[in-house]
């Protein structure tokens, strides 16, 4: 549990000169285990309490820390000092209203537990034919809590927690092995299954080359293309950041902020929530203490509402102010946009094999790389490595590798023909947020190759 | 933090509850950071206080980290470390520690604590007015600076006693560049391992300059064609990111473990006989130097490939244990909420033999890049040009944009057929490399090269 009292204390008598001062306080127990023959291989194990306290004295100043010790008097001491050197116009808002405390129920799995799905997943894996070995399967429960107190009296908490499983199996080839993988989470170890996880994995490699095909040459040019759910969800881990207020008011975003602007198919329905039916991930309140509900962000391929924060939506914000900022190994402090669980709606049927007969000649891109570096934000152009099995008429016909995908965000999406039923979700690297996708045809892609 | 004895205490405790190896990695960091835009948007102090416990037993590890740093707490993390490794009872005795003592490549002469925070928003205010006249182009600039101060001990059963204090200075510019012919915005990082002094020299503002025009003229540059040709890639960075992606993170201990490519294949030819790779951390004043690495070893210069012939894997504790492998000084990680993995640190294609502008002169028509703006390694590696000119006739003749440079590790360094005499470092000081050990600073360097044939993708039809 986060001690809290000491804090508000402080906050009830603020020193001469500071406004107003806020804690934003995380605590995150985690235990993830990596199972090899059924035993423990490795382990990670931490419980870490993380203190970000912003003060206003006229202008905004942040300090964090993870020094437990250290007062809140001297934290809200440092925090106003460095506002002092901040010449923004305004102090970052704080919430005066809408205290909370939300608790989604959590049953923390034990390490037997954990070792044990961890251990049947990897039994069940290795007596199928197809499966060559287990290259990783790591079983993991994350417990954290979240608040937001602040000297307007203001208090919301949250407290959530989920076990994920993933597992990465080779599937039998004659040359390379084809690799599969997959992830699954839930609110306790028993609402995981075991031969869920595998067969997912299976598919997924069986997807990444159709079975073993040989490789197949073809030239560059314009071609209908079936993008798995990983590779749509590999664009938007990076393509959501232009549905954020923050960067569309900075011009750093290839979409406006103007409610109404087309920017992709009918087919094409984006949707941000603090929960989903697939995942035991959860993000209940935001780094500002806003209740995040879940929210349409585009519908039938027009933008309803981007992204906000308490400053970029001047007070209605969405609950989307996080502390995530570009990957350097820096403390994200800053408060920044950053979405919850963000999905590209899904059909009521189908998946990526419907669509490929759909589609009938073309490209199954079953996989991408370099997820932050190949899409633009600012210009929405991307061009994105990737591979996957070339279609004729409905029949796969050889593997490509070495392509590459390019052309605009806002043309990818408004291509849209349909999206399949396959919706799955894969966890930001820091497990901030989560992105979800289903398959997808789309019309007229540029791959070169 | 605690003291040496209460930590051998806490050493012994886990050699007595049965793991082979028992670590204690305390870390004390403070971070500064400023972001300005037209004005400062806000001023951040950071403190980084915690410590990592890792054991092993046999081939398994378990790391638990904590920033609670009582005796009484470390002593919990180390129960719970014990009995997440299933391990019972022993028998062994903590070497007595004794302070190990190694030459400090990246010594500072300005701490970040003694600079005041005017002096450090007068350096991005004088980077912002001299970004402004670069170009009327430039819509908005973004510019940050961050300092790092970051104290590191070092217990384990070993003996080994460690103590580092490494020091880091950064500006990024994160510049939005647009006219009629479209807009483009990307961020770019000036740094060193040093302090404050890293921006006497006004070096950071010519890189600055240079990233702001290079994004001008990708603008109404030709979009690259999807095509399979001979790239020159600059020397610098541009080469030793090339290294880094197509079979560096294939060379380290993680990678290998999970069946990567080049295992084991030391003796084997992987490369033309005109590539010998070196990762060193032990270079003077370079970014991914320091004393020891994170698992208290002295850093090491190792060769990885020999004229073309692999020779050498980057190796840390576990992964040596797990492959009968030596350890080669490359235990790194992000912070104390990272257990330690094999890393890269400054990787380097050393000098040959060719002359640097025939390399050009030599190609009849191909690609000659001089930036990258980052990739991925794997199986198969990808990079992306930021800046890229196309060659005709042994001349470069115009920019092209939007190239992605493709391969796969193993086959690329075979055609590997010119490289240059002149050595180039990383001319913007350094970069971070993410893996499972986190973000570690590190650098790319090398003179020019040329691969014969490459995949490049784009949007400018085929060639």
């Amino acid at each position: 549990m986060i001690q809290l009292d000491r804090f508000d204390q402080t906050f009830s008598r603020l020193q001469t000169g500071v406004d107003a001062a806020e804690l934003n306080a995380e605590r995150i127990d985690e235990t993830s285990l990596s199972i090899e023959g059924g035993e423990i291989r490795h382990c990670k194990s931490f419980s870490q309490t993380k203190l970000y306290v912003r003060a206003t004295a006229g202008r905004t100043g942040m300090v964090y820390t993870e020094k437990l010790d250290e007062s809140p008097e001297e934290l809200v001491r440092r925090a106003a000092e460095n506002a002092r050197f901040s010449t923004a116009l305004d102090p970052e808002p704080m919430r005066r209203d809408g205290s909370c405390v939300l608790v989604r129920p959590h049953e923390m799995a034990s390490v037997d537990e954990m070792k044990q799905f961890g251990a049947r997943a990897e039994k069940i894996a290795l007596s199928l034919e197809r499966v060559a070995t287990v290259i990783d399967c790591t079983v993991s429960d994350r417990a954290r809590e979240n608040c937001v107190l602040n000297s307007y009296g203001f208090h919301a908490g949250c407290s959530s927690g989920y076990v994920q499983a993933e597992l990465t199996i080779a599937a039998k080839r004659k040359g390379e092995p084809a690799i599969g993988t997959a992830r699954i989470s839930g609110n306790a170890i028993s609402s995981l299954e075991a031969e869920t996880l595998v067969k997912m994995a299976v598919n997924d490699a069986a997807l990444y080359d159709g079975g073993g095909l040989k490789p197949q040459a073809f030239a560059s040019g314009s071609y209908d293309a079936v993008l798995t759910g990983r590779v749509m969800r590999n664009i938007l881990m990076t393509a959501w950041m232009g549905l954020s207020k923050q960067n569309m008011v900075r011009g750093g975003s290839v979409f406006q902020s103007t409610s109404g602007e087309r920017i992709g198919s009918d087919a094409f329905n984006i949707i941000n929530t603090p929960t989903h039916s697939l995942l035991g991930q959860s993000w209940q309140i935001d780094s500002e203490g806003t209740e995040c509900k879940e929210t349409v962000l585009v519908d039938h391929g027009r933008l309803v509402t981007p992204l906000t924060t308490l400053s970029s939506a001047k007070g209605a914000s969405t609950g989307s102010a996080g502390r995530v900022d570009q990957m350097t190994g820096n403390v994200p402090i800053r408060l920044t946009t950053v979405p919850a669980n963000l999905f590209i709606v899904p059909d009521a049927n189908g998946d990526a094999r419907t669509l490929v007969q759909q589609m009938g000649t073309g490209l199954l891109v079953t996989y991408s790389l370099d997820l932050f570096h190949s899409v633009n934000v600012t210009s929405g152009e991307y061009s994105i490595p990737c591979g996957g099995v070339w279609y004729q008429n409905g029949e796969p016909i050889g593997t490509v590798a070495l392509a590459t995908m390019a052309g605009n965000v806002r043309d990818l999406w408004g291509a849209i023909e349909r999206v399949g039923a396959d919706l799955d979700f894969d966890e930001f690297y820091f497990k901030t947020y989560c992105i979800g996708s289903p398959s997808a045809l789309v019309r007229g892609v540029t791959i070169g190759c | 933090m605690l003291s040496k004895k209460q930590s051998e205490g806490i050493l012994q405790k886990a050699l007595d509850l049965g793991a082979d190896f028992a670590e204690l990695y305390f870390e004390d960091r403070e971070d500064i950071s400023v972001n300005y835009s037209e004005t400062v948007d806000n001023v951040a102090h950071i403190r980084l206080y915690g410590v990592g416990v890792y054991l092993i037993s046999g081939g398994r590890g378990v790391y638990v980290y904590t920033n609670e740093l009582g005796e009484r707490a470390l002593h919990d993390a180390v129960v719970r470390a014990a009995q997440l490794l299933g391990t019972s009872g022993g028998n062994a005795g903590v070497r007595p520690l004794t302070l190990r003592v190694s030459l400090n490549p990246c010594p500072v002469a300005t701490y970040p604590g003694a600079v005041g925070l005017e002096q450090k928003i007068a350096l991005l205010r004088e980077a912002h007015l001299a970004a402004k006249a670069v170009t009327p182009s430039l819509r908005s600039i973004q510019l940050a600076y961050f300092d790092r101060d970051q104290r590191v001990t070092i217990f384990n059963s070993e003996g080994v006693f460690a103590e580092d204090r490494r020091v880091t200075s950064r500006v990024r510019f994160s510049p939005l560049v647009s006219n009629e012919a479209g807009a483009i915005s990307y961020f770019s990082d000036y740094c060193a391992p040093a302090g404050f002094e890293t921006f006497s020299s006004g070096r950071h503002i010519a890189r600055m300059e240079c990233v702001i025009r290079d994004m001008e003229g990708s603008l109404s540059a030709r979009e690259a064609p999807s095509s399979r040709i001979p790239v020159i890639l600059e020397g610098g960075s541009c080469t030793g990111t090339f290294f880094h992606e197509a079979c560096g993170h294939q060379l380290e201990t993680t990678e290998l473990l999970r069946g990567g490519m080049f295992w084991d294949r030391r003796g084997e030819k992987i490369a033309t006989e005109k590539v010998t790779l070196i990762d060193d951390g032990t270079m003077s004043g370079m970014y991914g130097s320091s004393r020891f690495d994170d698992e208290g070893m002295p850093r090491q210069k190792n060769v990885l490939i020999e004229k073309g012939i692999l020779r050498s894997f980057l190796v840390d504790r576990l992964g040596g244990v797990r492959l009968n492998l030596p350890r080669s000084g490359s235990g790194r990680r992000q912070d104390y909420a990272h257990a330690p993995g094999a890393r890269m640190s400054n990787t380097y294609l050393a000098p040959g033999t060719d002359d640097d502008d025939e390399i050009i002169r030599d190609t009849k028509e191909g690609l000659y890049v001089t930036a990258l703006g980052g990739g991925t390694g794997g199986r198969e590696f990808s990079l992306m040009a930021t800046v890229a000119y196309w060659i005709k006739n042994g001349k470069i003749d115009h920019r092209v944009k939007g190239a992605m440079l493709l391969g796969r590790g193993d086959e690329t360094m075979k055609k590997i057929d010119r490289v240059g005499k002149t050595f180039v470092t990383e001319e913007n000081g350094g970069s971070f490399c993410g893996a499972e050990s986190g973000f570690c600073a590190t650098t790319t360097s090398g003179p020019r090269m040329r691969i014969s044939e490459m995949v490049v993708g784009g949007k400018g039809g085929t060639r």
